[in-house]
């Protein structure tokens, strides 16, 4: 009887190392909210992506890449303003201080999505990998919207 | 001691004086009661826009008539731009709309222009599609690139190109100011950097009024 309390103990114990070692745990430490794209008009096969990104770990994180199945490549871009003319320049990575929130916004650092595949409807889910550089990966979803 | 003394004071006046003469020489007259940080600029003359052959998403010419006889507000990008044009083309739509619930007459004397500095990867065609997406009345311009540098040059602006990656995209360096041509053809201000739909609304009207 007293072994098979210790089994189901140790399967209990198995399931939540296993959590904290999956993303689960990274979710609660850097946090995705607010995650939209501006869908794109008819025939354009790049969009903009935005959120806010939390970090709420004891330390910095640096997110190193971005996914989507949607999407063949995601860049995250700077907006440079000089002389009122505009420009893009890509980052490698984006470094989020500990306790801080980065926001991607429009006209502003946001995310490139190259290669769309099929087309985005109003409202959609998308979704969307957060890479770090410890190799956590955050998974959440960006909502297809139009931009007011 | 004193020759010293006499030198710094001279050269920070003189430093004052050059800093004073280059705020006066460049700083553009501002609509009254506007914040600088709006920066909705009137230009210093009003040059009448010229020399414009150009093609619209009808695939007709579009020429300086097409400036004639209402006000264009007008913006230069490209279609694969997946930031700045998307949304200005947004707020230029979300004012088109308002203007023609708030004033029919004067809506329909103001027309919203895309031109596509892009004009390798925008055909009229896919600017028809494009503008159309935005507002019903929009024009999809573009044409050849030196007629394109000559129009954007009576603007005081420019557009260049970034470098091509692997599979040969790039992306466009553009102005993110919507111009402002009178029904005369002329070009008389520009709306910068346009984040919301009021600070238009309010530019558009002083802009008018100060005419």
């Amino acid at each position: 009887m007293v072994a098979r309390w210790m089994r189901l103990g140790m399967f209990f114990l198995g399931v939540i190392l296993g959590a904290l070692m999956t993303g689960n745990i990274a979710a609660k430490e850097l946090q995705i909210k607010n995650g939209w794209i501006n869908q794109p008009p008819p025939g354009v096969k790049v969009a903009a992506g935005y959120c806010d990104i939390e970090n709420q770990s004891g330390g910095k994180l640096v997110i190193v890449k971005v996914q989507s199945p949607r999407f063949n490549t995601i860049e995250i871009h700077d907006m440079k303003m000089a002389n009122e003319m505009a420009s893009m320049v890509k980052r490698g990575t984006l470094e989020i201080a500990k306790g801080a929130t980065f926001k991607l916004e429009p006209m502003h650092t946001h995310l490139m999505l190259m290669g769309m595949q099929g087309t985005l409807t109003m409202g959609e889910s998308i979704p969307m990998e957060f890479r770090l550089a410890d190799g956590q990966v955050i998974k959440t979803t960006f909502t297809v919207k139009k931009a007011e | 001691m004193k020759f010293r003394l006499f030198l710094f004071i001279s050269v920070n006046l003189l430093l004052a004086l050059a800093v004073l003469f280059y705020k006066l020489a460049v700083t553009e007259p501002t609509i009254e009661g506007m914040s600088e940080s709006k920066a909705q600029y009137l230009t210093a003359d009003r040059r009448e826009v010229t020399g414009i052959h150009l093609r619209q998403q009808n695939n007709q010419e579009f020429g300086e008539t097409q400036l004639k006889g209402r006000w264009s507000l007008i913006y230069f990008g490209y279609t694969q731009c997946p930031d700045v044009c998307p949304l200005t083309l947004g707020i230029l739509s979300q004012f088109l709309k308002k203007l023609e619930t708030a004033d029919p007459t004067l809506a329909a004397q103001t027309q919203g222009i895309f031109i596509s500095v892009d004009p390798a990867r925008d055909t009229v065609e896919r600017l028809r599609d494009y503008v159309a997406y935005f507002h019903h009345s929009m024009l999809g311009v573009t044409g050849a690139p030196e007629e394109l540098k000559g129009l954007i040059t009576q603007f005081q602006s420019t557009y260049d190109y970034g470098e091509k990656d692997a599979a040969g995209g790039y992306l466009v360096h553009h102005p993110t100011s919507l111009f402002l041509v009178d029904p005369q053809g002329r070009y008389v201000g520009r709306f910068t950097k346009p984040v919301a739909i009021g600070d238009l609304w309010d530019a558009y009207e002083a802009h008018r009024k100060s005419l």
